[in-house]
């Protein structure tokens, strides 16, 4: 055996060991006693950015120094294989004390496996005494209320979390400056455009390899989403029934399904063109690429630009020598004469909305002492330490933002974007699978439209479908939780908590009730006047 | 002496008798503190171990909710209800018996015809109101008759039966919630603005709204009907109640807009 070929198949043999230790490592059972008699309880995540474990190891040392009894653990487990890996200690009933929801873990785990704490945040978080939180509820500490804990299928809520994310790009101001001898950053599409052209003209001219956006499959995705939404906000504000805008994704394709708009709209025909001039924008192939690669070119200094997360700061300000700046994704403005007859203004975000909150398992041995963890990490004090460490954006009332993170905060400007296709599994799939009729060497929009036209009207319905079932489904689990709550209330008519939830509870089903039967009955009628079946 | 021992008697059973239901009492309290936290096995346990009406309806009610689901606990949950039903139709337990009985029959296999359920619930309404558990089955009325596939007469035949319906109401969760089933069809498939804003109108001014992103949609639905209605003061009021309430949302810079014009166009 030659050398190389000796050196190739150790460096493999090392390769598989690895990847065993590191899968052992995730997957393997949690849940060992404490050898010092001290109770452990654990939380497990996906948020590997370097700030935010920092900032977590710190809130743990202080909890520990005031519960010398306790001892907490981080584990950290990659975004990539969260799901297994959540999944398998769930059903397994290993699974740590609170796990961070969200990939995947996250739906249809709730019922079976968390404990819900719907009651509990009601009460004050006794972490926040001697502040100006005190004596508050807890879910009213959170900055958007705690909306993102409630889960629509159990009606109930599910863990807290103490930060937020938003969508940004970062942009090296000292490339930028060297390629367009300016600071002047895009604000709108034509100026991106502008920018783009710039930035080639001078990797063309100077042979360096630089480009103006480090585009990836994520990069394309958020991008276009966002310039999708703004294209629908004129045709879905005509068309939305309710009027309160913005019109939610199913009513749209209901109202396709319907025949109330086509894709031959001019709305439709905008969409595409603005994401095909988008797409040329980006890295070529940009739809094969990592967004770790997209990180590593931008952090190299070989791209200009980089659209990310805000979680992504620190993790990013530790990797450059360079000064960054930050900005929202250039949409077209409403004078822009070939895109802005769709718009109404630039797109609006949402108020800031906790992220990746962490929930309690059913499967805790200790979920009083995990509750306890959790209510401590979420109080004002520890959110503003965690993120003053990791630069996070902070969820708690009171809290500010860390003065550098100032740019990432949510800009409620504009008017609400509108529904998008990159939501629904089965769009989202035929979106995602013919954007090469978009955005290739011999792509279009005709083309790309003229593929949609064909399968829109299936992947429109079988998403409703799903929706529809999923939301029947939780209208009938929940009926028993209803009674109970009904019953316990009319033997404690004075408990404010209990009538809250049971109010809300009865509130849900029948708006999510009301919204099923809504539904099956427009895809009915759609059925009947395209003559078109289930499919 | 034989009426001392018999006293002493009646003395002990009604004691054993009073303790054996303080510990029912608690063990049902427990059954629907488990089922109200979505916990059905431990709750199906602790009524399985009383035997009074009320543990046997929260019994059936955790036995169909059990995961999975199967025919069997179906079936089970079924004959629970139905012989509750029979021994007793009109106590609390009997009323909610039927009302449970029908709500889970729309999920059989088969599921009941519509029209069985909608004279389930005609029925439960029509011979028990006022009744918590009977008034339940008003909302889930409006919208098996708004949502069913009928003629436009019919359907205003339908839309005329709750309309009768909402003043005999009593409970304040059932009429929000019939309300605004009724409003939110109006809007949906009509556009009846006219119709609608009094209804949703009724249940923001009373502040029956409970969870808020709803209260959100709603005034902004109530403030739009009253601007095509020409009501700019009726519109002004719910727009400014929304900034009030969401100050920092992605549709406030839009309303801020909307308000400011209809108040310009209003004067001073």
């Amino acid at each position: 055996m030659k050398p190389s070929q000796l050196i190739r198949r150790g460096l493999l043999l090392l390769g598989t060991v690895f990847v065993l230790f590191c899968a052992w490592q995730a997957l393997r059972p949690l849940g060992k006693p404490s050898a010092d008699g001290r109770i452990t309880i654990r939380f497990g995540h996906w948020q590997l950015e370097p700030g935010i474990r920092t900032a977590f190891e710190q809130l743990i040392r202080d909890y520990e120094a005031l519960h010398p009894n306790i001892r907490v653990e981080q584990i950290t487990v990659p975004g990539r294989m969260y799901r297994q890996w959540g999944s398998t200690q769930l059903i397994g009933g290993t699974a740590p004390d609170l796990v961070q929801i969200g990939l995947g873990v996250q739906g249809g785990f709730f019922y079976d496996y968390f404990q819900p704490i719907t009651a509990e945040i009601n009460l004050p978080n006794p972490y926040n005494a001697g502040t100006p939180l005190e004596g508050v509820p807890w879910r009213n500490t959170f900055k958007d209320g705690m909306v993102t804990s409630y889960d629509p299928e159990t009606f109930e809520c599910y863990g807290a979390s103490l930060f937020a994310a938003t969508i940004r790009i970062y942009c090296n101001m000292d490339l930028l400056r060297k390629v367009t001898g300016s600071d002047q950053l895009p604000v709108t599409f034509r100026e991106f455009q502008e920018f783009c052209a710039l930035v080639h003209d001078y990797a063309q001219s100077t042979g360096e390899h630089i480009e103006p956006i480090a585009g990836s499959s994520l990069t394309g995705i958020l991008m276009l989403d966002d310039l999708f939404r703004s294209q629908m906000q004129d045709l879905t504000s005509r068309l939305n029934p309710t009027m309160d805008l913005p019109m939610d994704n199913d009513e749209f394709y209901l109202q396709y399904l319907l025949g109330r708009w086509t894709l031959k709209d001019p709305a439709l025909q905008s969409a595409a063109e603005l994401m095909r001039e988008a797409g040329a924008l980006l890295t070529p192939g940009f739809t094969q690429i990592d967004h770790d690669q997209a990180h590593f070119r931008f952090v190299q200094g070989r791209a200009v630009m980089l659209m990310g997360f805000s979680l992504q700061a620190t993790g990013i300000l530790d990797q450059i020598n360079f000064p960054i700046q930050v900005i929202r994704s250039p949409q077209p403005d409403v004078d822009n004469p070939r895109f802005g007859p769709q718009m109404r203004a630039r797109s609006s975000e949402n108020g800031l909305r906790t992220y990746g909150g962490f929930a309690l398992t059913r499967s805790s041995q200790h979920p009083a002492e995990a509750l306890d963890f959790l209510r401590f990490i979420t109080s004002a004090e520890s959110c503003r330490k965690f993120c003053e460490i990791s630069r996070c954006l902070p969820s708690i009332i009171g809290v500010e933002s860390p003065d550098i993170m100032q740019a990432f905060m949510p800009d409620t400007h504009g008017y609400p974007p509108g529904p998008t296709f990159y939501i629904s599994p089965d769009t989202r799939a035929l979106i995602l699978n013919s954007q090469y009729l978009l955005f290739g060497p011999e792509a279009s929009p005709a083309r790309w439209l003229a593929r949609l036209s064909q399968e829109l009207p299936s992947t429109m319905r079988r998403d409703l479908q799903r929706t529809t079932d999923a939301r029947a489904a939780s209208v009938q689990r929940i009926e028993a939780a209803i009674a109970a709550g009904q019953r316990l209330l009319a033997d404690h008519p004075d408990d404010d908590i209990l009538s809250r939830k049971y109010q809300s509870q009865l509130e849900t089903q029948n708006e999510m009730e009301a919204t099923v039967h809504y539904t099956r009955l427009r895809l009915k009628q759609a059925e009947r006047q395209t003559g078109r079946g289930p499919n | 002496m034989p009426r001392l021992c018999l006293s002493v008697l009646l003395l002990c059973c009604a004691l054993c008798g009073s303790g054996q239901t303080a510990e029912g009492d608690a063990e049902i309290q427990s059954g629907w503190r488990e089922l109200s936290r979505l916990n059905p096995v431990p709750a199906e346990k602790l009524f399985a171990s009383v035997h009074s009406r009320e543990a046997r309806l929260g019994a059936a009610l955790a036995t169909f909710t059990i995961q999975p689901h199967t025919s069997a606990r179906r079936e089970e949950a079924q004959r629970l209800l139905a012989d509750l039903i029979e021994e007793n139709p009109d106590d609390d337990y009997g009323i909610a018996a039927t009302y449970y009985r029908t709500r889970l029959s729309t999920e059989g296999s088969p599921p009941a015809d519509t029209l069985t359920t909608i004279n389930a619930y005609r029925q439960l309404l029509h011979e028990h109101p006022g009744n918590p558990i009977a008034e339940l089955a008003a909302p889930k009325l409006a919208i098996l008759l708004l949502y069913a596939d009928v003629t436009a007469e019919l359907w205003e035949a339908h839309v005329a039966e709750i309309t009768a319906l909402l003043p005999q109401l009593v409970w304040p969760a059932t009429q929000r919630d019939t309300r605004l089933a009724l409003a939110d069809a109006l809007l949906r498939l009509h556009s009846d603005h006219a119709r609608a804003l009094p209804l949703i109108a009724y249940c923001l001014d009373r502040d029956l709204i409970v969870r808020p992103p709803r209260r959100g949609n709603l005034l902004l639905q109530a403030a739009e009907s009253a601007r095509l209605l020409h009501q700019p003061q009726e519109a002004i009021r719910y727009y400014r109640r929304y900034l009030e309430e969401y100050p920092r949302e992605f549709r406030t810079d839009e309303i801020t807009r909307r308000l400011q014009a209809l108040e310009t166009e209003a004067g001073p």
